[in-house]
């Protein structure tokens, strides 16, 4: 690593001025002391962390990150100090690029890390709450965050604003009917495409989260997609049949009928016999 | 964009206050922290993020050989789903019937949506295709209006070991056998057995069944076939 890079690397070191900041919601499925922290790298390349090292206090948590890629890891409940340092760089010797200190991560917890842009351009940590209540049957998720050196967005789905005024580092979610949709994201209150279209496969019982990230000034907007599934309900009942078939009349005087003819026929052949 | 709700950051610094992660339970923070606006949207923000520049390091660069990702952590795999074969067609030769199979999903009310041509079987696509873990759903109407009798009118009359051919869009077939034949009250239905997408691969075949009131929304009961893969 160069000298440059190195001074303009430890220019952007952040700390979070709230120690609780990770605070998260349950999700399904989890060991009993387990909590799912999600890490996703969405620094752009020459910001300053090209390849870097996540760590949770002395452990290593993620090697070899590299823009644009995201992690998902079972951890123990805990309370953490996460830290990003350059490739190689460890806690014992070397400071990081960006920290976050004593991040509670609760058991059953389900949370996404993002290292990326702020609206100005700076780097930063941010937490997020993955939603991961149950869809309702045949429903979809999608959550939308802006983490993007950009200003405030509105997100188009099929050509309509479905989110408006979205800006870093906020986020904005909805449940839809499960399907494929197109997606844009253009400068608020314009037509001015800033990422975009993409399709959207908005699977059933899933949470898509859709990042915007990156940099307008650099141009190298794009997208980051990360989806949690599991999240499905069962329909509400098998409702199949009209009655049609039962001439209008409860099942019950059918049934009368049915034995009343059995027994009215079986006595025919019981005096047949007889006769004869 | 609406801002944060102050609800939610007093919640979650409490709830960091409580210490341990095993007194705090999720559900809470669901509600608090998911209550869906009026528009059916929700403005959020990751809690508690402030910047600030530090002083220009002076180290000097490390020499620490590369790491190794372990215990406590574990990397979960991001596995996307792998390609769905859908079922086509159905054959229960102890019923005579040989019927095409569509996907359906969900109706506006909430339940199984079920083709209207009471002839045709429809699968639930949200849930597991026969080559999957768990169960693959498929319904039809007992019966409709200018119809007659459906597909699965008999369903009830079939035996646990009856034969049950699946055929697939790529051609190939799943043989199954009955394992089980039950009429069910409506209330007492096990939807989530009857719709789990994991666990051991299962056919269940559903129809309407039992007193039709229709005072009392129709049909009373469920008639539910359960066969395995032989």
């Amino acid at each position: 690593m160069t000298s440059a890079s190195r001074t303009r690397r430890a220019a952007l070191l952040v700390a979070l001025a709230v120690p609780s900041a990770l605070v998260l919601a349950a999700g399904p499925a989890q060991a009993a002391d387990a909590a799912t922290v999600s890490v996703l790298h969405a620094i752009p390349t020459g910001s300053g962390a090209d390849v870097v090292d996540v760590y949770a206090g002395d452990a290593l948590l993620i090697d070899n990150f590299t823009p644009g890629t995201l992690k998902t890891l079972e951890v123990p409940a805990g309370t953490y100090d996460l830290g990003v340092y350059a490739d190689g760089e460890t806690p014992a010797a070397d400071t990081p690029v960006l920290e976050a200190k004593g991040v509670a991560v609760p058991a059953g917890a389900n949370a996404t890390v993002t290292a990326n842009l702020t609206a100005a351009g700076a780097p930063a940590l941010n937490v997020f709450i993955n939603d991961t209540s149950k869809t309702a049957a045949g429903q979809a998720r999608v959550t939308v965050r802006h983490i993007a050196a950009a200003p405030a967005v509105d997100v188009r789905v099929n050509g309509n604003v479905a989110f408006s005024d979205l800006t870093n580092p906020n986020e904005v979610k909805t449940d839809l009917a499960a399907a494929s949709y197109q997606a844009d994201v253009v400068l608020a209150g314009t037509d001015t495409v800033a990422i975009g279209p993409a399709t959207l496969d908005l699977a059933e019982g899933t949470n898509t989260i859709v990042y915007a990230w990156g940099s307008a000034e650099a141009g190298n907007l794009a997208l980051a997609t990360q989806v949690i599934s599991g999240l499905h309900s069962t329909p509400a009942a098998v409702d199949a049949g009209d009655g049609s078939s039962q001439s209008g009349l409860p099942g019950w005087v059918l049934g009368v009928a049915v034995l009343a003819a059995v027994g009215a026929a079986g006595a025919g052949v019981r005096l047949a016999t007889t006769r004869a | 964009m609406r801002r944060p709700r102050p609800a939610v950051v007093v919640l979650a610094l409490s709830l960091t206050a409580l210490g341990t992660a095993g007194v705090v339970t999720g559900a809470t923070l669901v509600a608090a922290g998911s209550a869906p606006g009026v528009d059916g949207s929700v403005g959020a923000r990751p809690l508690g993020v402030a910047t600030a520049a530090a002083a220009p390091s002076t180290r000097t660069p490390s020499t620490t050989p590369a790491n190794v990702v372990g215990a406590p952590f574990r990397e979960l795999p991001q596995t996307p789903p792998g390609p769905v074969v859908p079922p086509v067609r159905v054959s229960i030769p102890s019923l005579g019937v040989r019927s095409d199979v569509v996907p359906t999903g969900v109706d506006r009310d909430g339940t199984t949506q079920i083709p209207e041509d009471v002839d045709v079987l429809g699968w639930y696509r949200y849930g597991p295709a026969p080559r999957d873990s768990g169960s693959t759903v498929i319904v039809g109407h007992r019966d409709g209006r200018g119809q007659g009798r459906g597909a699965l009118y008999a369903l009830g009359a079939l035996s646990v070991g009856d034969p049950i051919r699946v055929t697939l869009a790529d051609g190939s077939r799943v043989d199954y056998r009955v394992v089980a034949r039950e009429v069910l009250d409506k209330q007492a239905v096990p939807l989530e057995d009857i719709f789990a997408r994991s666990g051991g691969r299962v056919l269940s075949l559903i129809s309407c069944g039992g007193v039709y009131d229709r005072a009392r929304g129709g049909y009373q009961a469920n008639v539910l076939v359960t066969a395995v893969p032989v």
